[in-house]
């Protein structure tokens, strides 16, 4: 009898509810995260580089222009052409409080270069002539072939 | 209870993964330039390297002060070379409109590697 007893007590339950709790809020943390980056940043083949400074993209601030293959232009969820994302930036710039618009431009790495300038030409028409490319780190030690 | 565990388990690893993939993303600065070589504003510095990426029927031919590169390999070691000869002057990256982005961003990485700091991407027209 008790042999029984002691056993019961060995076997007792362990308290899970807390360590749900703890789950549950890093699970919202990471959906939440993850949905703030898909409206901004639009699923694209960037194009590598060795050189890149990973510290720049964490920088948060960054105003992201999309640009597809196809050369369609996508700011936060939104597809814009060139006259109306030279509007949009333009209010973007006003409403700025101090310094300048800080813009990051992903391009596929298959897009036109002509679709690229146009954007480029953009900001510079609006004195924006320091942007920063995202790039992702090479996959391999493969370099880009000129073929 | 185990069951609901295991879910909730599977659903903040698959998360976690997705949130790091995003980030594994970096960037490159760079200068965008609406002007010509000697058109003014550069007159006032030094004349900026030029470098030409032009599109042909194989691929892609690049080219450093009009002289051709077989590869991204030997623009980067001609830049170096330019670079240790002639210290941090000015680049511009000058492509046809039909070059893919990707070799653009291949030839800012370029001299990036060989220390030039103040590149700029020629941002005229199709020709530029």
């Amino acid at each position: 009898m008790r042999l029984h007893r002691a056993k019961r007590e060995y076997g007792s339950e362990i308290n899970i509810a807390p360590l749900i709790d703890v789950v549950f809020l890093l699970i919202i943390f990471f959906l939440t995260v993850s949905h703030i980056t898909q409206v901004r940043v639009e699923a694209l083949s960037l194009p590598e580089a060795a050189e890149a400074d990973k510290s720049k993209y964490l920088a948060s601030g960054h105003f992201i222009i999309n640009v597809h293959k196809n050369g369609r232009v996508v700011v936060s969820g939104e597809t814009y052409e060139t006259d109306s994302l030279e509007l949009m930036l333009r209010a973007e710039q006003q409403n700025m409080s101090s310094g300048g618009l800080s813009v990051l431009l992903r391009g596929d790495r298959e897009a036109l270069w002509a679709r690229m300038s146009e954007i480029m030409q953009v900001l510079t028409k609006l004195g924006i002539n320091q942007i920063n490319v995202a790039v992702l780190e090479p996959s391999g030690s493969d370099q880009e072939s000129l073929e | 209870m185990a069951a609901m565990v295991d879910i909730v388990f599977l659903l903040l690893i698959f998360f976690m993964c997705t949130s790091s993939i995003s980030q594994l993303e970096s960037s490159l600065s760079s200068q965008v330039s609406h002007l010509g070589p000697g058109s003014g504003r550069e007159s006032e510095d030094m004349l900026p390297y030029i470098i030409r990426l032009e599109r042909v029927s194989e691929g892609v031919l690049v080219s450093l002060e009009d002289r051709p590169c077989a590869t991204f390999e030997g623009l980067f070691e001609r830049l170096r070379e330019t670079y240790t000869r002639g210290g941090d002057g000015p680049v511009l990256i000058k492509g046809q409109g039909t070059v893919p982005y990707r070799y653009m961003v291949a030839a800012l990485d370029a001299c990036r590697r060989a220390g030039f700091q103040r590149v700029a991407f020629s941002a005229k027209g199709e020709d530029s």
